[in-house]
């Protein structure tokens, strides 16, 4: 994969060598840009390629950017092709991203049925559920993106039941401790009321 | 009764019945609570909460009931028992048990707030729980309160206890009280009763007890101190009469008489330090009796050198009527001079001496009468009994007679006869020697035949035909009436052992052993033995 893109980019820079500001290629890339940084922990899989993919970037940007500095487009196209390489590099790693989601999007779930959030929360706890399927779905088809978006939703959804159920059980255990702590007092002081009674 | 019962199992049931009610919908708050069904859960707990509020409320207020009741009559009790001691007027602890009474008062309105409290439950255990803190705080420091007070009055009280028993020991050392006598059994009787009260805390019996004991004490140290005086004026008495009995010569300081009466002055001192009483007095009285008896004897002493002395100056007027004795010649001069010497030494008091001057002037007028004299004495008046027995050998008869004749066992019976000039009397009698050989031993005559006199104050009142009794006095052996045509041994023949003697002591002699013959030897007119 490397080396096809490696290719990729000498050709590009023989073939490019001699265009101006390179719109496209700066739309292109600031679209994937903006697709790999949609999932704000996916950089993290290749930490080096997205600072260097950005650091181009931002070369990139600051030449198209600036008015002054057309004749610089064969710069701005370079670090926009080893932006691109980067970037991609970075998106390659969507599966594992979406392999560390689904697994922290499980955890959210056993939280969630710990608490049988599904009881009370029905409605959110399939609205998670619905995103959960997608992404597993999406998954198998290799469309990670998606299968990343419904994770993203799913964990959400779910880690909000968790905490809707959450404080749900907590105020009915507060009560509950509560009344079976007066329970508790009400029969030791009619025990004790007995032996009084008794004597 | 039976009412009641059934009135107190149904409120119980109800009580009960509501109880089970909110124990059920807790049970079902819980299952659904395990459900997930938290919304359920919670109104279902906040259903049990409402009934549970409500009973809580209502057995409160009962339980409270009986718990402050319990700690209300726990408190009563126990400041009735200090009430029993006098610790709430006593100065030290009556501020502390203000206190305690205030907080008994704070006890009954921190209760009352919390009936008043009706469904607050929060403010009605505040308050029953401040009333069963106040109610329990009183008893505990009236309690405090109470111990400390009879702990001081506990000490105060074992005290005055120990004091008296002091005072006791005192006593008993001192002779006061003797033990196991009535006051001892009673001073011991009250500090046993005093003990009894200290430890049931009757200090007012406590103190009346050891008042009782200490009376008793003082009194029988009263007593001591006046028996005290009493004997030493006794002691002072007869101090005084020994020594008025010395200084008119009654006692010679230093013979036997003086040391018998003053050792028992002495004993009698001694006594007194020591406080035997008893044995002060007797000792007192005994050297009184001493002295009664010295001075009694003294007095017939001088009674008797009297009507010696009168006796012989009628011999002597009758001897120079008779001429016998020639006025102022030498034996007149001689007989005069012993005569004025006898009545000298009476008057001194001085009656040995004066007696042995009588009887020297009464045998310087027998030498005289015995050399002038033709018919010689013994010559008996009809009636009388023809003595002779100084010259006279008896025929011998069955009674023991030594080689020469002589009976060998000295008369214990004389016959009083009349003689001319000198005719019997005690004194002569005594001088023989089958009598005692000693004219001084006429006491003895007198003592042993004092009842048959006509006046037994009058020794020279005897007469004739009277059987005197001769007692034994030195062991001699004695039989038998005299007889004067008889010879007889003499009492120092007799004592050598050449006859038989008597053992047996007469009843009027002090002793029957030497120390009898040493004390008739010794035994002089002017110092008579006191018996």
């Amino acid at each position: 994969m490397k080396k096809s893109l490696f290719l990729i980019f000498v050709i590009s820079i023989f073939v490019f060598s001699c265009v101006g500001i390179p719109k496209k290629d700066y739309e292109r890339v600031s679209n994937l840009r903006e697709r790999v940084n949609k999932y704000d922990k996916l950089k993290d899989y290749s930490k080096n390629e997205y600072d260097k993919a950005e650091q181009e970037y931002a070369l990139a940007k600051a030449i198209v950017e600036d008015e002054t500095r057309k004749k610089e487009g064969k710069e701005a196209k370079i670090s926009l092709l080893s932006a691109e390489t980067n970037y991609k590099v970075v998106v390659a790693k969507m599966p594992d991203y979406a392999t560390d989601l689904q697994k922290d999007t499980d955890d959210e779930i056993a939280k969630a049925d710990s608490l049988k959030a599904s009881v009370d929360f029905a409605e959110k706890y399939n609205n998670a559920r619905a995103y959960y399927d997608s992404a597993k779905a999406s998954i198998e088809k290799n469309n990670y993106d998606k299968a990343l978006d419904d994770l993203l939703l799913a964990k959400t959804e779910y880690s909000e039941v968790y905490a809707m159920a959450k404080d749900k059980y907590d105020e009915s255990n507060t009560l509950l401790t509560d009344v079976k702590n007066k329970l508790s007092e009400l029969e030791k002081m009619q025990k004790e009321l007995a032996s009084f009674k008794g004597k | 009764m039976k009412k009641i019962l059934i009135l107190l199992v149904l409120l119980s049931s109800a009580v009960f019945s509501q109880v089970g009610s909110a124990s059920t919908t807790v049970n079902e708050a819980e299952g659904l609570q395990n459900e997930g069904k938290y919304n359920d859960s919670i109104v279902k707990s906040r259903e049990a909460s409402t009934i549970l509020d409500s009973e809580l409320t209502t057995t409160l207020h009962e339980l409270m009931k009986f718990r402050i009741a319990d700690a209300k009559a726990k408190a009563d009790t126990a400041m009735a028992n200090s009430k029993r001691t006098a610790v709430e007027n006593d100065r030290e602890f009556k501020p502390q048990v203000d206190e305690v009474n205030k907080l008994y008062a704070e006890a009954g309105a921190f209760n009352q707030a919390g009936i008043s409290a009706g469904a607050d439950f929060d403010s009605a255990l505040d308050n029953y729980n401040k009333a069963l803190g106040s109610y329990n705080n009183v008893t505990l420091n009236i309690n405090k309160i109470t111990q400390a007070y009879l702990n001081r009055e506990s000490g105060i009280a074992r005290k005055m206890i120990d004091d008296v028993r002091t005072m006791h020991d005192t006593a008993v050392k001192n002779g006061a009280i003797k033990t196991n006598d009535d006051a001892d059994k009673l001073v011991k009787s009250n500090l046993s009763d005093a003990e009894g009260a200290l430890v049931s805390y009757n200090f007012a019996l406590v103190k009346q007890k050891t008042d009782a004991a200490t009376n008793l004490i003082n009194q029988a140290n009263k007593t001591l101190a006046d028996a005290k005086d009493s004997a030493k004026k006794m002691i002072d008495e007869v101090n005084a009469m020994y020594n008025a009995s010395v200084n008119n010569n009654t006692i010679t300081k230093g013979d036997e008489n003086d040391k018998k009466v003053s050792d028992s002055l002495s004993l009698a001192n001694q006594n007194l330090q020591s406080n035997n009483i008893t044995g002060a007095v007797d000792k007192a009285n005994e050297a009184k009796k001493m002295l009664e008896q010295i001075n009694e004897s003294n007095a017939l002493l001088m009674a008797e050198n009297k009507k010696l002395i009168e006796d012989t100056k009628k011999r002597r007027d009758d001897f120079l009527k008779s001429s016998i004795l020639i006025i102022d010649g030498k034996d007149d001069r001689d007989v005069v001079g012993l005569i004025t010497q006898s009545e000298e030494s009476l008057n001194q008091n001085k009656q040995k001496d004066s007696k042995e001057k009588i009887v020297e002037a009464n045998n310087r007028l027998n030498e005289v009468e015995l050399r002038r004299l033709a018919p010689r004495d013994g010559d008996i008046i009809p009636g009388g009994v023809d003595e002779g027995a100084d010259r006279n050998l008896a025929s011998v008869d069955n009674e023991i007679k030594g080689a020469d004749s002589r009976v060998m066992i000295l008369p214990q019976y004389y016959v009083v006869v009349r003689k001319i000039p000198l005719t019997d009397a005690l004194w002569r009698i005594a001088a023989r020697g089958y009598v005692y050989g000693d004219a001084l031993e006429w006491t003895k005559l007198y003592e042993a035949n004092r009842r048959l006199l006509r006046d037994p104050r009058n020794p020279d009142l005897i007469l004739p035909g009277q059987r005197l009794m001769i007692p034994s006095i030195r062991g001699e052996r004695r039989e038998g009436t005299y007889d004067p045509n008889k010879e007889y041994i003499t009492i120092e023949e007799a004592l050598n052992g050449n006859v038989a003697t008597n053992n047996t002591v007469n009843t009027n002699t002090t002793n029957t052993n030497q120390n009898a013959t040493n004390q008739a030897a010794n035994n002089t007119l002017d110092n008579p033995t006191v018996r």
